[in-house]
């Protein structure tokens, strides 16, 4: 299955790196109707669809050009998830961040590109990680990071008492730091 | 780190602790750079697994920054490929009888000839999000119509996509015994196709197109996409047909579905 999906993949990154038109057309007419109903859906309108569809192409050629990474997926899913993730930044960007050091404020577009990229590259160095943790943790990490209170989460996983819960969470969370810690491509992309 | 350490932490991203605990772990961020990367640790993670946040890089790596967004400076010829597609993507569906459709006409033709093995054919539901159009719906409430409140509501819930709660208003302050304007059929339709309600939305549609109501031969075009909705792509296209051969509401957009389709 993977060699397969890395045809079609190559096909595409190739077509990005290259600046195909045709191919890129055909790119913008297979996938971007899934992306503008879920912008749609998620209090966007056309244009940031529009804009943030061209944002991911834009993401994944120019990792691809610098660092040729792999793509595990169908090319599809993986645009799809790049995009989701470039939406869910625009709507998180008017937040209040909580510490209080000096926030790098992006100078211009290609500066919030960059900045999107070495987001979207951690994001990917946590999820692949956590797919590595037991089952157990990874549902009670689930749950932890959906919100739920410790008391809902006790009943769900069926423990004796919170603090046991909170024991638990602590523990499974420490693994999933310590894993992606190891990584070797988290030092280039911690802060401090 | 231990779990008191863990709870503070978690107290001072939630925002629960109090002004003076804010500051201890805020001055002890400033002193104690382990303590200070645990906590943008914790937070990375929370918003990185969280479903609505996104985890953003606050204190990026000056250098990395500048070769990607140099990288990204250089892309000027991606950049007006891609502003091209969205604009051929756009243009058809527009109907603009100017060279600018022959053109991209001309390009989809040629795209289809040529590369017949890579041009996957798009899924029935991803046609369905690319052609369902809720902003050319008529407004509902229009001035002297009966209930028009109900219909201000109504529509006000629907742009919200809170289709749950338009159709609770339609069922509820509506007497859907009695003919209904068009609208209110689109509405309640879309609506009920949206929840995925089926069998409700083509009830819907049928009384629509069956009605003697000027607008009724919406309903076909409405009805094709829920087919379409449900995968049932071959009863879509006998209603896209009949649009097309009729010249029905949409016949344009039936027969660019119809290609599609093909």
């Amino acid at each position: 299955m993977k060699t397969l999906y890395m045809k079609n993949n190559l096909y595409f990154l190739n077509a990005l790196l290259n600046g195909s038109s045709k191919e890129i057309q055909e790119l913008y007419n297979t996938n971007f109707p899934k992306v503008k109903h879920f912008v749609l859906q998620n209090k966007g309108q056309i244009a940031d669809a529009e804009d943030i569809f061209n944002k991911a192409l834009l993401q994944i050629t120019v990792r691809y050009r610098k660092e040729k990474f792999q793509i595990t997926s169908s090319f599809e899913a993986y645009l799809f998830t790049a995009c989701k993730n470039l939406w869910r930044r625009e709507l998180n960007k008017s937040k209040i961040k909580v510490t209080n050091d000096p926030f790098y404020e992006p100078k211009d577009d290609n500066e919030d590109l960059a900045l999107g990229v070495l987001e979207q590259k951690r994001w990917e160095l946590f999820h692949e990680n956590i797919k590595l943790i037991s089952d157990n943790c990874k549902k009670v990490l689930n749950l932890f990071f959906a919100k739920v209170s410790y008391s809902d989460i006790m009943k769900e996983m069926s423990y004796n008492t919170e603090t046991v819960t909170r024991q638990r969470v602590f523990r499974c969370k420490t693994k999933l730091g310590e894993l992606i810690k190891k990584d070797q491509r988290y030092n280039s992309l911690r802060e401090l | 780190m231990n779990t008191n350490e863990d709870i503070l932490i978690e107290q001072y991203l939630n925002n629960t602790l109090s002004i003076q605990e804010k500051e201890v772990v805020e001055a002890r961020m400033k002193n104690d750079p382990t303590f200070k990367e645990k906590v943008y640790f914790e937070k990375q993670l929370l918003d990185t697994f969280s479903k609505e946040e996104w985890s953003f890089i606050e204190n990026a790596d000056a250098t990395a920054v500048k070769e990607y967004s140099e990288l990204f400076k250089k892309e000027v010829n991606l950049k007006q490929i891609l502003e091209e597609a969205k604009a051929n993507y756009n243009t058809p569906k527009k109907l603009n009888f100017n060279w600018y459709l022959y053109a991209s006409a001309a390009m989809i033709i040629l795209l289809i000839a040529i590369v017949p093995f890579v041009n996957k054919p798009s899924s029935s539901t991803e046609l369905y999000a690319s052609y369902i159009n809720t902003t050319e719906l008529p407004s509902l409430s229009i001035r002297g119509n009966e209930n028009k409140d109900v219909r201000t509501k109504a529509q006000h819930l629907f742009e919200q996509k809170k289709y749950k709660e338009a159709l609770v208003i339609f069922n509820n302050e509506l007497d859907l015994s009695k003919k209904q304007t068009a609208t209110v059929y689109l509405y309640m339709g879309i609506a009920q196709m949206e929840l995925n309600q089926f069998e409700k939305a083509a009830h819907t549609f049928d009384t629509l197109i069956n009605s003697d109501l000027m607008d009724a031969p919406k309903g076909n075009w409405y009805k094709a996409l829920l087919y379409l909705k449900m995968e049932k792509t071959e009863d879509s296209k006998v209603i896209l047909n009949i649009i097309s051969n009729k010249k029905l509401y949409n016949n344009q957009q039936a027969d660019a579905l119809l290609n599609e389709l093909d």
